[in-house]
């Protein structure tokens, strides 16, 4: 159980060290340490649609994994902000530039990743993975399909066409489960969700898909019509 | 019809000014960059390039976002290339907008194209008919100092064949081709 332990431990310092080779991390405006719980109650009280709110514990975890709770910080490449939003995100969802991203208040960023998220719901591969339940061994839920949206629905779409966690993986070797598992494991262990207190209950790694299935896809179109008789 | 035809007029007009920069040579080309926040009535790629993408931002803006744009646009971006043959320019070009695919959100990312939509528009004789409207290219910004040495030369290109009429296309992101980002449009 130790051996578990630690190893996940190191496995999620070795994801947090890794940076693009040559990046200068910089800092804008104040440096900031937002909980785990602090980043939840921010989703909680974001746009973010409702049935991924209902995991909103593992969100906060997501956020710690991003940025340790620095709302201020860019990665030196790519990404700003408490959930590391990338620059081309940063201008669509937020209107502003990197710097006065990561000037914004938590909730504001929140609320501008939130947008991305529920607009990234609705792609090819997040469909499948809700069609298919379970991935790669690993249950679909909603930190998981965070995760996807997080590192693109496009490298997400390839990790799902190829059918194995390691058919994605960024230059660093993250991969989408990767990043739904450090997202649990850095959630807050006493997490308490306002509109949810039954997954909170559970604690952090125990993710209920219901909520999300309570709220399927819309069918796809289909080719193939069976008649009422032919059932 | 007529719109366009009237939008085309001004750009005759006004000699294609703007962003947007001829050449036919067959080499390759970066796409230049525009930024669309400021309206512009003689712009070839706010009236007759991508004015939808640019309503829906602005649309977006004010309904989601709250913002006041004060007669402004949102902020929509797009890089664009035009060229000169036998008489007619061609236009071609990628916007951002949150129809695009932009890659990772994650701190241990690096610079990723995005996958955008891309259109090709012909003007000649005074005509401006849309040659290509639902395609999707790579979008990547031009590179600013606070970015790694090895993005420094980071683009997305262009280059138009006379002999033949071909555009093609391709980005390179921190001295590499991106494969995804080929792309090859016959124009006549």
């Amino acid at each position: 159980m130790m051996t578990r332990t630690v190893r996940a431990a190191l496995f999620v310092c070795a994801l947090l060290f890794a940076l693009p080779a040559s990046a200068q991390r910089t800092q804008f405006c104040e440096r900031t340490n937002y909980s785990a719980q602090e980043i939840t109650d921010a989703v909680n009280a974001s746009v973010l649609r409702d049935d991924l709110k209902a995991t909103s514990c593992s969100l906060g975890g997501l956020g710690r994994f991003e940025s340790g709770g620095n709302k201020g910080i860019f990665n030196g490449s790519c990404c700003t902000g408490i959930f590391q939003l990338n620059t081309a995100n940063v201008r669509r969802y937020a209107d502003t530039n990197r710097e006065g991203y990561a000037c914004m208040s938590l909730q504001d960023q929140v609320d501008a990743w939130a947008r991305l998220t529920n607009d990234g719901y609705n792609t090819p591969a997040v469909r499948r993975l809700m069609e298919l339940g379970v991935f790669d061994g690993q249950r679909v839920d909603a930190g998981f399909i965070a995760s996807c949206i997080q590192l693109g629905p496009g490298n997400c779409q390839q990790m799902v066409s190829s059918g194995r966690c390691s058919g994605f993986a960024d230059p660093n070797g993250t991969t989408i489960c990767d990043m739904a598992r450090a997202a649990r494991s850095m959630s807050d262990p006493n997490c308490r969700e306002g509109n949810n207190t039954q997954v909170c209950d559970m604690g952090p790694g125990d993710f209920p898909t219901t909520p999300v299935a309570a709220n399927p896809p819309a069918p796809s179109p289909s080719d193939i019509v069976v008649g009422p008789g032919q059932i | 019809m007529s719109r366009l035809l009237i939008t085309a007029l001004v750009l005759m007009l006004s000699g294609m000014g703007g962003a947007v920069h001829a050449q036919s040579d067959g080499a390759w080309q970066t796409m230049a960059f525009s930024d669309f926040r400021e309206p512009s009535a003689n712009d070839p790629l706010q009236t007759v390039v991508w004015p939808d993408a640019i309503r829906e931002a602005n649309a977006y803006a004010s309904r989601e976002l709250k913002k006041d744009l004060k007669g402004k646009n949102a902020w929509v971006t797009a890089l664009a290339a035009r060229f000169e043959d036998k008489g007619r320019s061609i236009i071609l070009s990628t916007v951002l907008t949150r129809a695009c695919d932009t890659g990772a959100n994650d701190a241990r990312a690096g610079i990723e194209r995005s996958i955008c939509p891309l259109r090709i528009v012909q003007i000649d004789k005074g005509k401006a008919t849309i040659l290509l409207r639902e395609d999707r290219g790579c979008y990547i910004d031009p590179p600013d100092a606070s970015l790694p040495p090895q993005n420094q030369g980071d683009s997305v290109q262009a280059r138009f064949d006379p002999a033949t009429g071909l555009i093609q296309m391709r980005a390179i992101i921190g001295g590499k081709l991106i494969a995804d980002c080929s792309r090859s449009y016959p124009t006549r």
